[in-house]
């Protein structure tokens, strides 16, 4: 039997502390952004049920889920994504309002994914869900706050393509199609696999408009002006309802100065068991997956027991974090402040924590360096300053960003004018 | 400007590549030195490619380490990746089939046993699995496959049909047909959006050659 104790779980990682330290950074100016529009953060457990992943709407496949058994013999799962638990949530304790509800969270999601290639298992995401309105200002609010998020990290160039599975639902309803052939013309659409999908139209019975539109779903993104190359005179209501979203969405975030970031996507038609109306996924260079995603899910809700509706997205913190490192755009991390060498703690504690209070970081020497170690230490651990206590009242000040030494009192350091401490006025 | 890269199979699918890119306007004389290098580039155009085995092009490609990839069909359905298929390139085509002895001609729906010796692990998994519905035991080969039933090591097996030359000689036949492969030309979904003028005109280029 092989031993694992040397091991992390295959597709999870350790994060170092630079690592660890850049990630909490673009975690909290993506939460910094999600709280400026009011969102809230909420939290809810790893762990859930695997019947909560079982419902038409949030259906996962079985094979992509990580289960186990409670001690009672329930199939638990860890969670694959927050929103299923966040709308059970909603329907079972937040159902009376008040509407609408903003709320935030950061937090890992566990998928099982392509067992070869793929190494990530365990992933980190940071989203927002709308709960409780349908409009055309509800989509746009949720992807302006996912740009303003991406931005706030550093990230420069990326592409935001937006899509409406309704339009695809709508022509699926006009044509009376079973479920297997809609899923076939899916999978093509998807793909832009469009010898595949004209051979499997040839072998439908199609009528002619919606035969062609099909046909051309694919090559459909780009500017808005591609919604301008559809005769919306053979579609139904519900066709026309999700292409005007779509301009409107588009037509919003180009006035609000985003249009450079965006574009549309008629062929995204990925989760259309879930999302009931305009769908997103943001990309940039680097990574050849997107960094976020969203969309709106009206019938989500309604399978814990409340009919709400809302609108959502994630960003893939660990992906963006990727990113941004390999893009150069991550800002340094440095080290403490200063670094205080003393042979007893407890005489330079004042010093420290006045140090602290102030906003400091402060490090103290729990080794017995001596200087040249601690120069060595400090050096390597990106510290900026050393101070070495010499006595109760005299410090040795070493500044290592301009280099200047000076020899100066722990009250000078520690007390503003108006001090009236025994240190200050005792010597006089 | 950023190059775009293309990741070739490396072998004949190349070499037929190489072609189609020439006639759609890159640069390719890089290509077409005999050397052991790997990575090439046109610097005019702003295009990279790079040569890899043919069963990692998908791979580079759904990475994004390569924007764009050609390959053969048969690879593209047995890693299943989530990629862009943009164009079939037509060359290389051939089938994917279930080829065994002829005395198991319109015999198999009715065993209770199969076993299936691949090389294509996931295709013939996916094809008894979604088509036949029928559970078989699939055994990993890495080559000869077809002699496999010779030896008693399976009763049929899943493979690459050109012109059936080797089956026959092996006193093998195709069975059963599973599906028409070719070259295919892929991009990563990414690109396609970051990238999408210069992908688009490529795509665009080579579409025009192919229907001269």
């Amino acid at each position: 039997m092989s031993n694992w104790k040397l091991y992390t779980p295959e597709g999870t990682s350790d994060l170092l502390p630079t690592q660890c330290a850049q990630k909490e950074s673009i975690e909290n100016s993506i939460a910094g952004v999600f709280e400026s529009y009011g969102y809230q953060v909420v939290e809810t457990p790893v762990m859930q049920y695997y019947d909560a992943y079982d419902t038409p709407t949030s259906k996962m496949e079985q094979e992509m889920l990580y289960k186990f058994f409670d001690n009672e013999g329930r199939i638990m799962v860890l969670r694959p994504d927050v929103t299923t638990s966040l709308a059970r949530m909603v329907a079972t304790k937040l159902a009376q309002g008040p509407f609408p509800l903003r709320m935030h969270y950061s937090g890992k999601v566990f998928r099982y994914v392509d067992s070869y290639s793929s190494i990530q298992r365990e992933f980190c995401q940071s989203g927002i869900e709308l709960v409780g309105v349908k409009s055309d200002a509800a989509d746009c609010e949720v992807i302006l706050c996912a740009m303003e998020a991406l931005l706030s990290c550093g990230l420069e160039t990326f592409q935001v393509e937006i899509g409406q599975v309704e339009f695809f639902k709508a022509l699926m309803e006009q044509t009376g199609l079973d479920d297997e052939n809609i899923e076939t013309l899916r999978r093509y659409i998807d793909k832009k696999d469009t010898l595949a999908l004209s051979n499997c139209i040839k072998k439908l019975v199609l009528d002619e408009s919606i035969a062609s539109l099909l046909l051309r779903l694919p090559t459909l993104f780009g500017g808005i002006e591609i919604l301008d190359e559809i005769d919306e005179s053979t579609l139904n209501e519900k066709a026309r309802t999700a292409l005007s979203n779509l301009r409107t969405i588009y037509e919003t975030l180009a006035a609000c100065g985003y249009e450079k970031y965006i574009s549309i996507d008629l062929s995204l038609v990925k989760g259309i068991n879930c999302y009931t109306g305009m769908i997103f996924k943001a990309f940039t260079h680097g990574v050849g997956f997107p960094i976020c995603s969203g969309g709106r899910y009206d019938g989500l809700i309604s399978e814990f027991g409340a009919d709400i509706p809302a609108v959502g997205m994630a960003i893939g913190t660990d992906r963006l974090l990727s990113v941004l490192l390999r893009q150069n755009l991550l800002k340094e991390v440095s080290g403490a402040d200063i670094f205080i060498l003393s042979n007893d703690i407890a005489r330079s504690y004042e010093l420290a924590t006045a140090l602290r209070n102030e906003g400091y970081v402060v490090e103290q020497d729990t080794s017995g360096m001596n200087e040249s170690e601690a120069l060595i230490y400090a050096e390597n651990a990106k510290i900026q300053g050393i101070m070495t206590v010499l006595d109760d009242c005299t410090v040795y000040v070493h500044n290592l960003l301009d280099g200047t030494k000076e020899t100066t009192t722990i009250d000078e350091l520690i007390c503003d004018e108006e001090c009236a401490c025994e240190h200050c006025h005792g010597n006089e | 400007m950023r190059y775009i890269t293309i990741a070739l199979a490396k072998g004949r699918l190349a070499e037929l590549t190489v072609d189609l890119l020439e006639q759609a306007g890159l640069s390719v004389s890089e290509l077409r030195e005999k050397s052991r290098k790997l990575i090439f580039t046109d610097e005019k155009n702003g295009f990279k490619f790079i040569l890899v085995k043919a069963s990692d092009v998908p791979t580079y490609v759904e990475y994004g380490a390569a924007d764009i990839g050609v390959v053969g069909r048969d690879t593209l359905l047995e890693d299943g990746k989530d990629l862009y298929e943009m164009i079939d390139l037509g060359f290389g085509a051939c089938k994917m089939a279930v080829a065994g002895p002829k005395e198991l001609r319109g015999k198999l729906d009715g065993m209770n046993h199969i076993r299936v010796a691949s090389k294509y692990v996931n295709i013939a998994k996916n094809y008894y699995q979604f088509e036949k519905k029928q559970s078989v035991e699939i055994i990993k080969l890495n080559g000869s496959v077809e002699l496999a039933p010779l030896v008693g090591l399976s009763e049929v097996i899943v493979d690459i049909v050109e012109s059936g030359k080797t089956l026959k000689e092996n006193g093998l036949e195709v069975l059963e047909e599973i599906c028409d492969l070719s070259a295919r030309f892929v991009v990563n979904r990414v690109s396609m959006k970051m990238e999408r003028e210069r992908i688009l005109d490529l795509v665009d280029k080579i579409k025009a050659q192919l229907k001269d």
